[in-house]
């Protein structure tokens, strides 16, 4: 079997997949509390004839780069953002989910929601209601919300044993199957939104490399090729 | 090729933002303009190998999983409610919020239209109204031989009437709150009107508790910070330029591929 043109072909596809990642990556370049993806492969090993191994390239998964994006002024006294590791809990159609995306408002009941209008939980996963008659609205650095009435609410800040594990659904958000511990360390930032942590000069680099990968690849199947017309050419000859 | 119209939504997410960057800097000197800010979401994921399934029988679970995104799209446009600066005119009818609240504005369709530009003026009557003839509610008529209008900030409107000692009340300026301003729709010409996002107005009396007051002779600026604005220009050109270099890296491996003896 020819094996060879199919190790160019998992390298081929590969690349493919790369470059997907990277789209999204840049794509979002300006999505806050986007978290970048990178691509991670490993070899498959198959035995081939004559005791010999074969390694094929297969995805292995993609791991979120958990950085902190870089913190932006908005001014805009519902955007939060989050200094240091943590999340946000929002309650969804879903369960509750988790978000870095710091651009929050309020609905008509005077709930705090996402721009998806997922409700931003306190404490105990309940809504914070901002009354209707309130002044404008502080957020504390430790994640207390008050009017110039009082304390209204508390945001918490949690965070999981392995973040890895969280899935990205869209919308900015993660879920995950993992128990939410507080963070006490984390302080929250009012009138700011974390911004994507997509670096993208690293992005453009990853991006040219996938295309070189590919050209490789490329020059090695069509070497191969070379190779099978030579032999067949050769071996088909009559003396 | 997957990265090619992920990266198409990431070129028209910035597109959208520039539009939103251009209209902002456009208002730039518009009465009591709020900046607007484009969000973006990303969207949906291709699960390829599930994070956190078995991996063998002994319970091993797959500690990262091959998630693929298909791109971005602006998940809202949103104002910011920030106070604009308030600049003197002299202008009696000049009048800035100070704080929460907006005017509210008659249409001539008989609905109710919410402002916080103050630029107002007399009609053929004596009534307030906006630079377009709309009625100020509640309608306030200033008499005829009037030699000078006073509001105060709480929003009373004194007029000194020729051969009269005392000044004369003649009306009550009343302000709206709403519980989600940022969800008012805009339609032009200064004008907001409610929504099902906005909630219901709440109208009361400037200075009252969590009203603004209202100044006299001046006028809110728009809340467009210029610097920011700009940055934020420069940032959405890279990033769409960026986003245009992943169709052409797209376009060049496919051309490698279709290459292949």
């Amino acid at each position: 079997m020819d094996t060879t043109t199919y190790i160019a072909l998992s390298g081929e596809a590969a690349r493919e997949q790369q470059m997907a990642v990277l789209a999204n990556n840049i794509a979002n370049m300006s999505t806050p509390g986007f978290k970048g993806e990178r691509m991670l492969f490993s070899e498959y090993l198959a035995n081939a004839a004559g005791g010999s191994q074969i390694a094929y390239v297969t995805q292995a998964g993609n791991n979120h780069d958990m950085s902190e994006g870089p913190l932006k002024q908005t001014g805009n006294p519902l955007d939060i953002a989050l200094n240091g590791a943590g999340w946000l809990a929002v309650t969804t159609p879903n369960g509750t989910e988790y978000t870095r995306s710091g651009h929050f408002q309020l609905d008509p009941q005077g709930e705090i929601i996402t721009s998806s209008g997922y409700q931003l939980q306190n404490d105990t996963g309940a809504p914070i209601v901002v009354p209707a008659d309130a002044g404008p609205v502080t957020i504390g650095a430790d994640g207390t919300v008050a009017t110039a009435d009082g304390t209204i609410g508390h945001i918490p800040v949690v965070d999981f044993a392995n973040p890895q594990l969280m899935v990205a659904q869209a919308n900015g958000l993660y879920d995950t199957t993992e128990t939410p511990q507080p963070v006490k360390t984390t302080t929250i930032a009012q009138g700011a939104i974390e911004d994507s942590n997509v670096q993208p000069i690293l992005a453009m680099t990853q991006l040219l490399n996938a295309a070189n990968e590919l050209k490789a690849a490329k020059t090695f199947s069509d070497a191969e090729n070379d190779r099978l017309k030579t032999a067949i050419e050769q071996l088909g000859k009559t003396v | 090729m997957r990265s090619l119209s992920i990266a198409a939504t990431g070129m028209l997410a910035q597109q959208l933002n520039v539009e939103v960057i251009s209209n902002n800097i456009a208002n730039l000197n518009t009465t009591a303009f709020k900046a607007q800010r484009a969000e973006f979401q990303d969207l949906l994921y291709q699960n390829e190998r599930n994070v956190g399934v078995n991996s063998s029988d002994s319970g091993t679970i797959v500690p990262v999983g091959v998630q693929i995104g298909s791109g971005v799209k602006a998940a809202a446009v949103y104002r910011l409610g920030t106070q604009g600066n308030l600049v003197n005119t002299n202008n009696a009818l000049d009048l800035a919020i100070q704080g929460r609240g907006f005017f509210q504005i008659e249409m001539p369709d008989g609905t109710t239209a919410y402002t916080r530009a103050g630029s107002l003026q007399l009609s053929a009557t004596g009534e307030i109204v906006t630079a377009d003839g709309y009625v100020v509610q509640p309608g306030i008529t200033i008499p005829q031989n009037t030699t000078n209008v006073s509001v105060n900030p709480a929003g009373q409107v004194m007029a000194q009437v020729a051969g009269q000692t005392q000044p004369q009340l003649v009306g009550q300026f009343q302000l709206a709150n709403f519980p989600n301003e940022a969800g008012l729709a805009a339609q032009g010409s200064n004008l907001l009107t409610e929504t099902p996002a906005s909630g219901s107005p709440v109208v009361g009396n400037p200075g009252s508790t969590a009203f603004g007051t209202i100044q006299q002779g001046f006028l809110e600026t728009s809340n467009v910070n210029i610097v920011s604005q700009i940055t934020d220009l420069i940032s959405a050109q890279r990033a769409y330029e960026m986003n245009s270099k992943v169709i052409q890296t797209s376009d060049q491996m496919m051309s490698t591929l279709s290459q292949i003896q």
